[in-house]
C-alpha cells in the first residue's frame, strides 16, 4: 500500500487526501451534530487517523504536508476571524460591569487550577504549565449554546450573561496566549526566571499590541466602511467577500509580522469588521469558507498527536481539574452576584 | 524582506494580497469586457518579478502552497466546465453543431501545427501540443458580449455554446491522449507506431473504464450523495460533499494518468445531470471565485521574464494562426447552416483561447523545456491575452450591427 502513495503523483495525492478529508469532515459534522456533540472532537480524530495512516503508508512525507499546513493556517484564521466578527466590542464594554466578576473569577480559577495541576500533579515544566493554564481559561461557548437555544433560554438575562462571559473568556484567552508566546522564549525555570527581561518583553508586547489595536481601530473607524462599500459596488456577493477576507488575511499577517501570531491577528481582523453591517451581511459567504477551512485546523492538531502520548493519563487528569475549576470559578461569582 | 517573516506569515500575507488584487482586477476588467484571467496572468508575472527581487516564494512551504492552490484551481475550473455541460443535450444537438465543431477543431489544430512546425521551426511533439491547445475555445469570453445584447438565447447563440462546449471536451480528450503517447513519441528518432498504438489503446481502455465508472456513479450514486449532502449540511449551505467527491474523482483521474483536469471535468459531468447538485452551486461559486484565479496566477509565476521578449515574437505568429484558424475553421462550415453574418459572428466568437489552452501548455511545461520551452510558454500567454482581448472588442460592434433574431432559437 505504501507503493500506492509513492506511485501517486503529488498533484493527484494532495487533491485526493484533501477530498477525502472534506467528505469525512462533512460526515463527522452531520453525525456528531445529531448526537449533540461538537464536531471538533471528530475532526481531531480524523487528523489522528490521517497521522496513523501516514505512519503506515507515508502519505504526507512529501509536499502533501504543505497542503494541510496552508489549510490549517486558513482554518485558524477563519476560526478567530469569526470569533472577532461575532463580537461586539462596544456592547461587551457596556456589559463589562455585570459580566466582569464572573469573567475574572472564571479566568483566574481556571488558570490557577490548570497551572497547579500541570505543574504539581503532572510535574510539567513552567512553560508547558503556563500554556496549559492559558488554554484552560478559554471557553468554547458554541458547545453549550445549542442546549440553551433548545430550551429557549438564550434570550433570557442569564443566557445573555453566558454569551458575554464566554466572549470575554475567548478574548482574554487569546490575549493571554499571545502574551505568553511573546514571553516564552526568554523564560527559564521558576528558580531562574529573568523577571526584568520578562517585564521588558511583556511591556514591549503590550506596546506593540496597543499600536496594533490602535491601527485596527483607526482602520475600522475610517477605512473599513469605505472599502467594504467599494467592494460591494464592484461586485455583488460572493465576490465582495474576496476583499473583506483579503484584508482580514493582511491584518492577520501583519500581526504575525509583529510577533503576535496569526490567530490574534485574525481575531483583530474580525473585530475590525464586526461593526459594519455590510461586512456582516457578507458573513453567509464567509460561513461557507468557515465550514470548509476550520476542520483543517483541528485535523492539523490531530495530525500532530502521538499515539503513545495519548495513553499517559495526562488528559484525564487535566479533564478532572478543568470541570470543577470552571464550575467553581464561574459558578461562585455568578451565585454571589445574581 | 522575505527573510524577516516566517513562511506561514508571508504565505498568509501573499494569499491576502492576491484575494484583494483578484477583486480589484475583476472590478476593473469586467466593466470593460476584458476577461479577468488576463489580469490574473499579469498578477502572476508581477509576483514572479517580485520573487526574483525579494525571494518571496523561496520557502518550500510557500512554493508548494501556491502549487497546491493552482492544482485546486484547475480542479475547480474544470469541475465547473463539466457541471455546466449537459452531455445528453450536447448529443441531441450534435447533428446541427457537428459540422462547425469538426471544421473549427481540425482547421484550428492544423493552423496551430503548421505555424509551430513550419514557421517557428518547433519539433513535432511541441507542435502537436500547440495544435491541441489552439483547438480549444474559451466561449465564456464571447458569451458575455452575446448576453449584453440579448443574443445568447437565439439559434446562433445556442449553436455557439454547443460548439464551444464540444470543442472544450474534445480538446481535453485530445490533450489526455496526446500526453499519454508523448513519452513514447519522444523515446527515439523513429516513431514506434506499434507501441504508440498499444499505449493509445491502453489509455483509451482506461478512459472507457473511468467513463463507465463515472456513468455508473452519476446514475446510481450521485443523486443519493447530493441528497445526503443536502441533509447532512443544512447549515449554512451545502457544498462540502460535492466538492469532496469532485476532488476524489479528479484525483482518481490523475492517478489513472488521465490528468487531474480530465478527472475534474468528468467529476463535473457526473453531477451535471443531477438537479440536486445545482443547490450546491451557489456556494461552489464562492470557491470558483477564490481559488480558480490561482491557476492563472501560477501560469504567470512560471513565466520566465528573460523569455518574454522572444515569447512576444513567437506569440505574434501563434496569435495570427490562432485567429485565422478559428475564423476559417468556423465560418466556412457555418455558412452551410446559417447566413454569412451569423457565420462571421460565430467565427469571431470562437477565437478566444483561455483556460483549456493554457492548461495544455501548463501540462506540457511540466514535461520539460524539450516539450514546451520558456519562450513558447510565454508566447501562448500572449495568444491567450491577445485572443481574449481582441475577440470581445471586435464582437461588440458586430453584434450591434447584425442583431440576432430571438425567434429562431432551437
Amino acid at each position: 500500500m505504501s507503493s500506492l502513495a509513492a506511485s501517486l503523483p503529488i498533484h493527484a495525492l494532495w487533491v485526493l487526501l484533501v477530498g477525502i478529508a472534506v467528505i469525512a469532515a462533512a460526515a463527522i459534522k452531520a453525525v456528531l451534530f445529531r448526537l449533540g456533540l461538537p464536531p471538533l472532537v471528530g475532526y481531531l480524530g480524523l487528523g489522528f487517523g490521517l497521522a496513523t495512516a501516514d505512519s503506515v503508508w507515508s502519505l504526507l512525507d512529501g509536499p502533501a504536508r504543505y497542503a494541510f499546513e496552508i489549510l490549517a493556517d486558513l482554518g485558524i484564521i477563519a476560526l478567530l476571524f469569526r470569533v472577532g466578527l461575532d463580537s461586539n466590542p462596544l456592547k461587551l464594554l457596556e456589559k463589562l460591569p455585570r459580566a466582569s466578576v464572573i469573567w475574572v473569577g472564571d479566568v483566574a480559577v481556571s488558570a490557577l487550577a490548570g497551572l497547579a495541576a500541570a505543574s504539581y500533579l503532572a510535574g510539567l515544566g513552567t512553560v508547558p504549565s503556563l500554556v496549559v493554564a492559558a488554554a484552560l481559561t478559554a471557553t468554547s461557548l458554541g458547545v453549550a449554546v445549542p442546549s440553551w437555544q433548545e430550551a429557549r433560554a438564550l434570550r433570557t438575562a442569564k443566557g445573555q450573561l453566558l454569551v458575554d462571559v464566554g466572549e470575554l473568556d475567548d478574548l482574554s484567552g487569546v490575549a493571554i496566549m499571545a502574551l505568553l508566546l511573546a514571553m516564552v522564549p526568554v523564560m527559564g525555570n521558576v528558580g531562574s526566571m529573568p523577571w526584568l527581561v520578562l517585564g521588558r518583553v511583556g511591556g514591549l508586547f503590550l506596546l506593540k499590541l496597543t499600536v496594533f489595536a490602535a491601527f485596527c481601530w483607526v482602520f475600522a473607524q475610517y477605512l473599513e466602511g469605505f472599502i467594504t462599500r467599494w467592494a460591494s459596488r464592484q461586485e455583488p456577493a460572493p465576490g465582495r467577500m474576496l476583499t473583506v477576507l483579503g484584508l482580514g488575511l493582511l491584518i492577520a499577517a501583519n500581526a504575525g509580522w509583529l510577533g503576535f501570531s496569526l490567530a490574534i491577528g485574525a481575531l483583530f481582523a474580525g473585530l475590525t469588521f464586526s461593526r459594519n453591517p455590510v461586512a456582516v451581511r457578507t458573513e453567509a459567504n464567509f460561513l461557507d469558507l468557515y465550514e470548509l477551512f476550520v476542520p483543517f485546523f483541528f485535523i492539523g492538531i490531530g495530525l500532530q498527536l502521538e499515539l503513545g502520548a495519548l495513553w499517559q493519563g495526562l488528559g484525564l487528569m487535566l479533564l478532572a481539574v478543568t470541570v470543577p475549576a470552571k464550575l467553581l470559578g464561574a459558578g461562585i461569582p455568578a451565585w454571589l452576584t445574581s | 524582506m522575505a527573510e524577516m517573516a516566517q513562511p506561514a506569515v508571508l504565505l498568509v500575507l501573499l494569499v491576502g494580497a492576491v484575494f484583494i488584487l483578484v477583486a480589484l482586477i475583476r472590478g476593473l476588467l469586467d466593466p470593460v469586457g476584458i476577461p479577468p484571467l488576463v489580469g490574473y496572468l499579469l498578477l502572476g508575472l508581477a509576483l514572479r518579478l517580485a520573487d526574483s527581487q525579494w525571494g518571496l516564494l523561496n520557502a518550500p512551504a510557500i512554493e508548494h502552497a501556491f502549487e497546491f492552490l493552482a492544482d485546486i484551481g484547475i480542479v475547480i475550473l474544470l469541475f465547473r466546465v463539466g457541471l455546466e455541460t449537459s452531455p445528453a443535450e450536447l448529443l441531441r444537438k450534435l447533428p446541427r453543431s457537428s459540422v462547425i465543431f469538426l471544421g473549427n477543431l481540425l482547421v484550428a489544430a492544423l493552423f496551430g501545427y503548421a505555424a509551430a512546425y513550419y514557421l517557428l521551426g518547433l519539433n513535432s511533439i511541441t507542435s502537436m501540443i500547440v495544435a491541441t491547445a489552439l483547438a480549444a475555445t474559451s466561449v465564456g469570453v464571447s458569451v458575455a458580449a452575446w448576453q449584453e445584447v440579448g443574443a445568447l438565447n437565439t439559434g446562433n447563440g445556442h449553436l455557439l455554446v454547443n460548439v464551444a462546449e464540444l470543442d472544450d471536451i474534445a480538446a481535453v480528450a485530445l490533450f489526455a491522449l496526446l500526453f499519454a503517447v508523448i513519452p513514447i513519441l519522444n523515446a527515439g528518432d523513429a516513431v514506434p507506431w506499434g507501441l504508440v498504438g498499444t499505449t493509445a489503446s491502453g489509455f483509451l481502455g482506461k478512459l472507457v473504464l473511468f467513463t463507465a465508472g463515472c456513468i455508473l456513479f452519476a446514475r446510481y450514486l450521485a443523486p443519493y450523495m447530493t441528497q445526503l449532502g443536502l441533509r447532512m449540511e443544512p447549515h449554512p449551505r451545502p457544498m462540502m460533499t460535492v466538492v469532496g467527491v469532485g476532488f476524489v474523482i479528479a484525483a482518481i483521474g490523475g492517478y489513472l494518468g488521465l490528468s487531474l483536469a480530465v478527472g475534474a471535468l468528468f467529476a463535473g459531468l457526473v453531477f451535471s445531470r443531477d438537479p440536486g447538485a445545482w443547490e450546491h452551486v451557489s456556494s461552489f461559486d464562492l470557491l470558483y471565485r477564490y481559488i480558480a484565479p490561482f491557476f492563472f496566477i501560477e501560469i504567470g509565476l512560471l513565466l520566465n521574464p528573460e523569455a518574454l521578449l522572444l515569447g512576444l515574437e513567437l506569440g505574434a505568429v501563434l496569435l495570427a494562426a490562432a485567429v485565422l484558424g478559428k475564423l476559417v475553421g468556423t465560418i466556412l462550415p457555418a455558412l452551410a447552416i446559417t447566413e454569412w453574418t451569423g457565420a462571421v459572428l460565430l467565427g469571431v466568437s470562437m477565437v478566444p483561447r483561455a483556460e483549456i489552452a493554457m492548461l495544455i501548455m501548463h501540462q506540457g511545461r511540466k514535461l520539460g523545456p524539450w516539450a514546451v520551452p520558456d519562450e513558447l510558454y510565454a508566447g501562448m500567454v500572449v495568444v491567450t491575452a491577445g485572443t481574449c482581448v481582441l475577440a470581445p472588442l471586435a464582437l461588440r460592434p458586430l453584434l450591434q450591427r447584425w442583431p440576432q433574431a430571438r425567434n429562431d432559437a432551437g
